[in-house]
């Protein structure tokens, strides 16, 4: 897949999950931002446009839901994927519900993400 | 998408046709997923339906039987159930893919207790069929069941589980097994003189079925083994 243009913006308060997450979008060609503190994601989601945000739930202050409803509120051509540790039915329900456009439960593959994110830039899927 | 589950009702697989025209879904009857059992496990499909439609008596079926037959039923069912936009109609449906998000449970019911485990009771006593057909739809077609990476996860989980199940019954009746992405958890029971054993049985089963990547088995004791041996 070729995917230069996307923009991407990852949150995740963990440093190397963004970093993991960069280097596997990078190979694809997305050009992609990563954000360990989810108030610097607020503010870049202010800031730019973002075709895909992927953020993590849970975290410190802003958890990831809020993170999503404030990039959909920017603009609704965004989709965001949803990622954590706690995934439960419930949780992605009330996701999928409030516009998210996947839901992943960590730990998840590289592919894994590659394939939601190609996905949601409208990739056909194999 | 969704998957639908209906509970099994005089009602349920005309409703559940009528929803797979509107909807575009396949559909899967107890009597399909039956006859795939019979034919896989190499069972009577009548003794398989006894075992999922009879209840419980004294002088019945054994548990034993029974919990092998319906576990043979649904490992074929999660199999059919892990693609997407599928509806089926019949028993254990709800039962066997709880936790999966992109699953909407329906319970039809003409009063009495409503399960606990359903998403949409729908009271066939008060309700039309196209109403019935209608809010079904709906519901399916809600983003609250869209399928996800996550969900689909669940899906081929307990297929995979499922499929060890009914392949390790014959070893504990009361095996439990977990699969978590190709790692299979199994726990069964067995007297202490016999793990090694019994260990080794189920490690040359389980790495035999497809998509197994590790196995990991524990075994606590079976007292009643145990005091049947230390009174012997």
């Amino acid at each position: 897949m070729n995917a230069n243009g996307y923009e991407v913006l990852i949150v995740d308060d963990e440093p190397i999950v963004g970093r993991q997450l960069r280097y596997a979008l990078s190979k694809d060609g997305f050009s992609v931002e990563t954000c360990t503190l989810p108030l610097d994601a607020l503010r870049r989601i202010e800031e730019k446009y973002f075709d895909v945000v992927v953020t993590d739930i849970r975290m410190d202050d802003i958890n990831g839901i809020e993170v999503m409803e404030r990039a959909l509120s920017k603009s609704d051509r965004t989709k965001v994927i949803l990622i954590t540790g706690f995934a439960m039915m419930e949780l992605a329900r009330y996701a999928m519900e409030n516009g998210a456009f996947d839901f992943l439960e960590k730990p998840f593959t590289p592919d894994d993400l590659r394939t939601a994110v190609g996905r949601a830039v409208g990739f056909p899927t194999g | 998408m969704a998957v639908i589950t209906i509970n099994e009702t005089s009602a349920a697989r005309a409703i559940a046709e009528a929803v797979s025209l509107k909807l575009n879904y396949s559909i899967i009857g107890s009597g399909e997923v039956l006859e795939a059992a019979a034919e896989e496990f190499g069972l009577p499909a009548a003794k398989i339906h006894s075992a999922l439609s009879e209840p419980t008596m004294f002088w019945g079926m054994s548990a034993a039987t029974r919990q092998r037959l319906t576990s043979c039923y649904q490992s074929i069912l999660a199999s059919m159930l892990s693609g997407d936009n599928a509806i089926y109609y019949g028993p254990t449906g709800h039962l066997l893919i709880q936790g999966v998000s992109h699953a909407l449970k329906v319970h039809i019911h003409c009063g009495g207790k409503v399960e606990t485990l359903c998403d949409l009771a729908i009271d066939a006593r008060n309700t039309e069929f196209e109403e019935a057909v209608d809010v079904i739809s709906a519901h399916a077609l809600s983003s609250r069941y869209r399928t996800t990476t996550y969900s689909l996860n669940c899906m081929r989980n307990i297929a995979l589980s499922s499929r060890v199940r009914a392949a390790l019954i014959k070893v504990d009746n009361d095996v439990n097994v977990r699969a978590a992405n190709g790692r299979v958890y199994v726990h069964v029971r067995a007297a202490e003189t016999k793990r090694r054993q019994l260990i080794a049985a189920v490690n040359n089963i389980v790495k035999g079925i497809s998509d197994v990547v590790n196995v990991e088995v524990t075994v606590t004791d079976d007292i009643f083994q145990k005091y049947a041996q230390t009174y012997r």
